[in-house]
């Protein structure tokens, strides 16, 4: 007979929630929470307030994931409740017969489990990423400013340093604390991978806070550029070098070999990613077309696109109550605000030195996360002065901020961690 | 609190030993590029870009079939 249990006992969705406000409240409220914040993000994305391609389908992920949980949980991890999405803590037992077990059952079960398990936990989707954004740069922004944009990619790493010790006095151990500071150097990529190699029991909340305030430099750094820079300052135009050398493919190409060979040899533990994305810039300047659309179109955009997915169906209420993330939300913050005021140091020290001649802006671009702060610092920008162009510096520095990312990757995991077995 | 301090000490140790090994590693780095930057200029390796490729090369579409068809022709005249 048809009455409201019965239909209730169908609709899964509003019965879990009355199931949790009746024995969790905080779980019910959290859930309710996040299906807005993500539809909220969606639509920040869509407005161009916050990255698109990562914002859109991260925010449908996070609002739909948290709609769909039903009377399921075949791993006995989340109380009776779960989804048919993914379970990110599948093999956390100790016993490797029962994790192989487990990981077997989501895998034929939750619909994105391959790709979590096969692309996202194994940092490989990070390389995929890295391999688009290589075939998209010009590493010949560099080769105009090598010290330019380095000194001022090492100042943007004032975040990933100084986070280091006060994550440590927030309770957490040296790899933790580690994996945290990370989030200042700005590279979504990169945080997934050292969090994968030093604290992979915060893998997925680190990873998902990351990648979060990432989309939010977007709509924040101008703030910071503006509170901390004067007007008269944003507006100084910036000449090319005097020695300004037209460099071809092929210089680039031998440069980028060079470099990538280099940066392996002295860290070999973040070697995947200085090959990915030195790969990516050598396809581009190779001249085979179809590996560079394939990599900057298909490769990019795809592997952004689960990325993103992926991280919103991650963001679901049990994860986010876990107690570990406020200090997670807290020192991420911290990480990037200075990250980006390190950055503008650098700003100012650079113009001081050039006696006027470097926008101290192009410094926030330092921070990396290619291209979102270089087009950051041009549009600020461009808003006082629409002569000026900094863009090509400030490329130069974001490509910078990415090997030195990379590089603090490698010795903080080679002082914290192990390279994975 | 001295826990919440030893632990802070610890890692702003850490950061005495990151801090100079990233400089270091970042600056050579960028000598490297401006070195290698230099050598492939001064060796003209620029002009490769306007050189004609030597050895296997990948051709587009049309040229691939153009010689296809040039080779089965040839065989056809030989045999």
């Amino acid at each position: 007979m048809l009455n409201i249990q019965s239909v209730l006992d169908v609709l899964q969705g509003p019965q879990t929630l009355i199931h949790s406000f009746q024995l969790d409240p905080a779980l019910a409220v959290t859930r309710i929470v996040l299906i807005v914040v993500g539809l909220t993000l969606m639509y920040l994305g869509r407005r161009g307030v916050l990255e698109a391609v990562i914002m859109v389908p991260l925010g449908l992920g996070m609002a739909t994931v948290n709609a769909a949980i039903m009377f399921f949980d075949p791993l006995n991890l989340h109380q009776g409740l779960g989804t048919l999405f993914v379970e990110s803590q599948a093999g956390v037992r100790g016993d490797s017969v029962q994790q192989a077990a487990d990981i077997m059952t989501v895998l034929q079960i939750d619909w994105l489990q391959p790709i979590y398990t096969f692309t996202f936990s194994n940092g490989l989707i990070a390389c995929l990423v890295f391999m688009g954004i290589g075939s998209l740069l010009d590493i010949g922004f560099i080769l105009q400013r090598p010290y330019t944009s380095m000194i001022l990619a090492l100042f943007a790493e004032l975040g990933t340093f100084i986070t280091l010790p006060v994550a440590m006095a927030f309770g957490f151990d040296g790899n933790e604390a580690a994996s945290i500071a990370i989030i200042g150097g700005a590279d979504g990529p990169m945080v997934l991978f050292a969090s994968l190699n030093l604290a992979k029991n915060l893998f997925v909340p680190i990873t998902v806070v990351a990648y979060i305030y990432l989309g939010l430099c977007y709509g924040g750094y101008p703030y910071l550029i503006k509170y901390l820079v004067p007007k008269n300052l944003r507006a100084i135009p910036m000449q090319p070098p005097k020695d300004h050398h037209q460099y071809t493919p092929f210089e680039k190409m031998v440069v980028a070999t060079i470099l990538c060979v280099l940066l392996s040899f002295l860290l070999p533990v973040a070697a995947p990613l200085f090959f990915s994305l030195f790969f990516g810039i050598v396809i581009r300047e190779s001249g085979i077309k179809g590996f560079q659309e394939l990599l900057s179109n298909t490769v990019l955009y795809a592997s952004t696109m689960f990325l993103g997915l992926m991280l919103g169906v991650l963001c679901d209420a049990n994860t986010i109550l876990d107690p570990q993330v406020l200090p997670l939300l807290l020192l991420g913050c911290f990480a990037l605000l200075f990250a980006g005021i390190g950055g503008l140091i650098g700003g100012y020290v650079l113009w001081y030195f050039s006696g006027g001649k470097i926008n101290p802006v192009v410094g926030i671009a330092g921070v990396s996360c290619v291209p979102t702060t270089a087009k950051v610092a041009q549009k600020v920008v461009y808003a006082d002065n629409p002569h000026a162009v900094i863009m090509p510096a400030a490329l130069g520095a974001s490509i910078c901020g990415v090997i030195t990312s990379a590089i603090i990757t490698g010795v903080y995991i080679t002082l914290f961690g192990k390279p994975p077995v | 609190m001295s826990v919440l301090f030893d632990a802070a000490y610890a890692g702003l140790n850490a950061i005495f030993v990151t801090v100079p090994i990233t400089v270091v590693v970042a600056m050579v780095s960028a000598a490297m590029i401006h070195a290698v930057a230099k050598a492939v200029v001064a060796l003209g390796l620029g002009k490769v870009d306007a050189e004609p490729a030597s050895g296997p090369v990948l051709v587009d579409d049309e040229t691939a079939i153009a010689v296809a068809v040039a080779v089965a022709k040839r065989y056809h005249d030989t045999h």
